[in-house]
C-alpha cells in the first residue's frame, strides 16, 4: 500500500480537507517546508491539494483539475508516475463528478486581468494557475517520493482579480486583504464573488482528494518506493 | 458576423430552444463526409489515406437525410473527400434544403460548372469553395496546376447563375500574411463571394507534408497580421468576431468538439471531424459514450496546435449567445453584412 501525504498550500484548504491534510504555507515558503516535512521520511506519494486560477475558459469555478503535468517558466515540464496518475483519474471517473486531467502551471505572483491570463492560456495551455504545486513536486522528485496534483478552481479565466489579491503573496494575511477590500467598495462585488467561488471551489476539493488519495493508496508499490517516484522507470503498477 | 441574417435567426433559435431545454451537449453543424474518395491530394489533407475499399463506399441519400435528422444540427457542412465526385449529390443536397438545413457544400470547385446546372440556388444552399492562395500558392497547395484557375471560373458561373457562394481557405506555414490578404481582397472585390471561411490547417499526422502546418504562437502572429491589414474592413467573413479574435490570440477558448459531430461512410466519427479514435453507429452513443472531457487544448497533445473551426466557431457561437455586447457585435456584423 503507498502512503500518502496530502499537502495543501493554504490553511483554508488543509481545514477544508480534514485532519489528514498538513497546510505546507502559500507561495515560495511550501516548498522548504515540505522538503524539511519529507526528511522525516514516512510517505510515498504527496498528494498536493488546493485552489487555483483557472485557466481554462470552459472551467467553472468549483473545477477540478488533475493534474497531468506540471508547467513554470523556463523549467522543464515535469509528470507524475503514470501508475499513480492512471489510478487517480480512473477513481474520478468512477466517482463521476466532472473533471479534467490538464497541465498546471505554477507562477510567482497572481496572474490578475483577463488578457494576462488569455496570453498564459495561449503559451501554456495549462488547465488552472497556482504559485506552489511545480514546486512542491520537484522537492518531491529530489527526495525519491511520488506526487499527485488535484486543484479546484476559485477565479475562473475570464474573471479579473481585486487589486489587493494581484500582489498577494503567501506572506499576505487575510486581515490585510479585508482591511484593502473595504476601502474600494467597487470591488466589493468581486470580492462576494470571488467569496462564493471560494466555496465552491473548497467544497469540490473536499470531495475529490479523498477519491485520488484512496486510489494512489492503492496502488501496489513492486519496487523501492523511493525509486518508484522516478520519472522515467515508474516502478509501481495498478493492482 | 457576416452570415445571412436568416441563418443567424435560425441558430439563435435553435440555440435557445436548447438552453431552454438544457441540453449541455448540442450540435451546431454536422459535418457530414458522404465519401472520402477525392479529385485531388492536398499537402494538408488527413481525409485521403483511408484504404481503396473505404474509398469506394458512399453514403446513400438516405443516409445522409437520415444522419441531418439524427442529430438535428441547423447546419449540414458537406465535405470529404470531394463531395462533387458522388453522383447523387444534388439528390443530396436537395433533400437536406427541403429538410430546411443549412448546407454549405465544400468543393474544390474542379467539377462545380459541370454540376451547376443540377443545383438549385436557395437560401438555404451555399457553394463553400477551397481557395488556399492565389494562382501559386493555391495550386502548390493542392498539387495540380490549373486547379486555382478552374475555382475562379467556377465561382464566377455559380454566381451567374444565382448560387450563395463563399470561400474556405486554410492557412499554412507557407501562407504569407500578404498573400492570404491579397486572395480575400480578390474573393471580396473581383469574385463578389458572399462571405469567407478561414481556419489555420490541422496537423493530421497523416497528411502527405508535415512541414507544411503552423505551430499554435505562429498561427496566432500570422492571423494578427492578416486580420490587421487596412482590407480587412471590406472583407466578409462567414465567422463570430468572437472566432476572429480567438485566431489572433485575444480571446482565451477550449474546443467544443461536440459542436460539429463528424458522419462519414464509417459511422459517427470519435472524437471530431480533425481527430479519429473509431466509430459509433448512433449520434446517441456518440455524444453520450464519448468523454468529452479528454479532449481540447491543454488536454490531448493532439489539440496542441489546433485551432481549427470545427472545434471552437462553436464556441464562439455560444459565447456570442451568451453575452448581449457580443451578441449586438455580431448583430451588427450581419445586418452591415461585415464582419465587425
Amino acid at each position: 500500500m503507498t502512503r500518502v501525504m496530502i499537502v495543501a498550500p493554504m490553511q483554508r484548504e488543509a481545514t477544508a480537507l480534514g485532519r489528514d491534510a498538513i497546510a505546507i504555507g502559500a507561495g515560495s515558503r511550501a516548498a522548504a517546508a515540505l522538503d524539511a516535512r519529507l526528511a522525516e521520511g514516512a510517505c510515498d506519494l504527496v498528494l498536493i491539494a488546493g485552489v487555483c486560477g483557472g485557466l481554462d475558459p470552459s472551467l467553472a469555478a468549483g473545477s477540478v483539475i488533475l493534474g497531468r503535468s506540471l508547467l513554470t517558466a523556463d523549467r522543464p515540464e515535469i509528470v507524475p508516475v503514470p501508475a499513480y496518475y492512471d489510478a487517480a483519474r480512473r477513481a474520478l471517473r468512477r466517482a463521476g463528478g466532472s473533471f479534467v486531467a490538464a497541465s498546471l502551471l505554477t507562477v510567482e505572483r497572481p496572474i490578475g486581468s483577463r488578457a494576462d491570463r488569455t496570453d498564459a492560456w495561449n503559451t501554456y495551455g495549462a488547465g488552472g494557475v497556482d504559485m506552489e504545486t511545480y514546486a512542491l513536486a520537484e522537492v518531491a522528485v529530489r527526495r525519491g517520493v511520488a506526487w499527485l496534483a488535484v486543484r479546484t478552481v476559485v477565479d475562473e479565466a475570464a474573471a479579473s482579480l481585486p487589486a489587493a489579491l494581484r500582489e498577494w503573496n503567501g506572506d499576505t494575511d487575510d486581515r490585510a486583504i479585508a482591511r484593502e477590500a473595504l476601502r474600494n467598495p467597487r470591488e466589493w462585488l468581486a470580492y462576494a464573488k470571488l467569496a462564493l467561488s471560494m466555496r465552491r471551489a473548497l467544497s469540490s476539493l473536499a470531495r475529490a482528494v479523498p477519491i485520488v488519495a484512496r486510489a494512489a493508496e492503492s496502488v501496489v508499490v513492486t519496487g523501492d518506493p523511493r525509486a518508484s517516484a522516478s520519472l522515467e522507470i515508474p516502478l509501481v503498477s495498478a493492482r | 458576423m457576416g452570415i445571412p441574417i436568416r441563418q443567424a435567426l435560425a441558430v439563435s433559435g435553435y440555440l435557445a430552444k436548447q438552453k431552454l431545454k438544457g441540453n449541455k451537449r448540442y450540435p451546431l453543424v454536422l459535418m457530414l463526409e458522404p465519401l472520402y474518395r477525392c479529385n485531388l491530394a492536398c499537402a494538408g489533407c488527413g481525409k485521403i489515406q483511408h484504404p481503396e475499399p473505404i474509398l469506394d463506399t458512399y453514403l446513400t441519400p438516405e443516409q445522409c437525410w437520415d444522419a441531418a435528422a439524427e442529430c438535428g444540427a441547423p447546419v449540414v457542412s458537406i465535405a470529404g473527400g470531394e463531395p462533387l465526385v458522388h453522383p447523387q449529390m444534388a439528390e443530396i443536397v436537395d433533400g437536406l434544403v427541403a429538410r430546411k438545413k443549412f448546407v454549405y457544400l465544400c468543393t474544390n470547385a474542379i467539377l462545380l460548372e459541370r454540376t451547376l446546372p443540377r443545383l438549385t440556388p436557395s437560401p438555404y444552399l451555399t457553394i463553400s469553395v477551397h481557395m488556399d492562395g492565389m494562382r501559386e500558392l493555391h495550386d502548390a497547395m493542392v498539387d495540380r496546376d490549373g486547379v486555382f484557375d478552374k475555382a475562379v471560373s467556377a465561382i464566377r458561373a455559380a454566381k451567374a447563375r444565382g448560387f450563395r457562394v463563399s470561400t474556405n481557405t486554410t492557412v499554412f506555414a507557407d501562407s504569407k500574411p500578404e498573400q492570404v490578404g491579397r486572395l480575400f481582397t480578390f474573393l471580396v472585390d473581383d469574385l463578389k463571394v458572399d462571405g469567407m471561411m478561414v481556419s489555420p490547417g490541422y496537423d493530421y499526422p497523416k497528411a502527405p507534408n508535415q512541414s507544411v502546418f503552423l505551430k499554435r504562437p505562429q498561427m496566432i502572429e500570422t492571423f494578427k497580421k492578416i486580420l490587421s491589414m487596412p482590407d480587412r474592413k471590406r472583407w466578409r467573413f462567414f465567422h463570430t468576431p468572437l472566432f476572429l479574435d480567438f485566431l489572433q490570440g485575444k480571446q482565451a477558448m477550449q474546443c467544443t468538439a461536440w459542436g460539429n459531430p463528424t458522419r462519414g461512410v464509417l459511422g459517427w466519427q470519435r472524437p471530431c471531424y480533425l481527430m479519429n479514435e473509431g466509430y459509433v453507429p448512433t449520434f446517441k452513443q456518440l455524444i453520450e459514450e464519448t468523454e468529452w472531457d479528454r479532449y481540447g487544448y491543454g488536454r490531448d497533445a493532439r489539440c496542441t496546435n489546433c485551432m481549427a473551426h470545427c472545434g471552437y466557431e462553436a464556441t464562439a457561437v455560444k459565447a456570442t449567445m451568451a453575452s448581449p455586447l457580443e451578441g449586438i457585435r455580431a448583430g451588427i456584423g450581419t445586418l452591415l453584412g461585415k464582419a465587425s
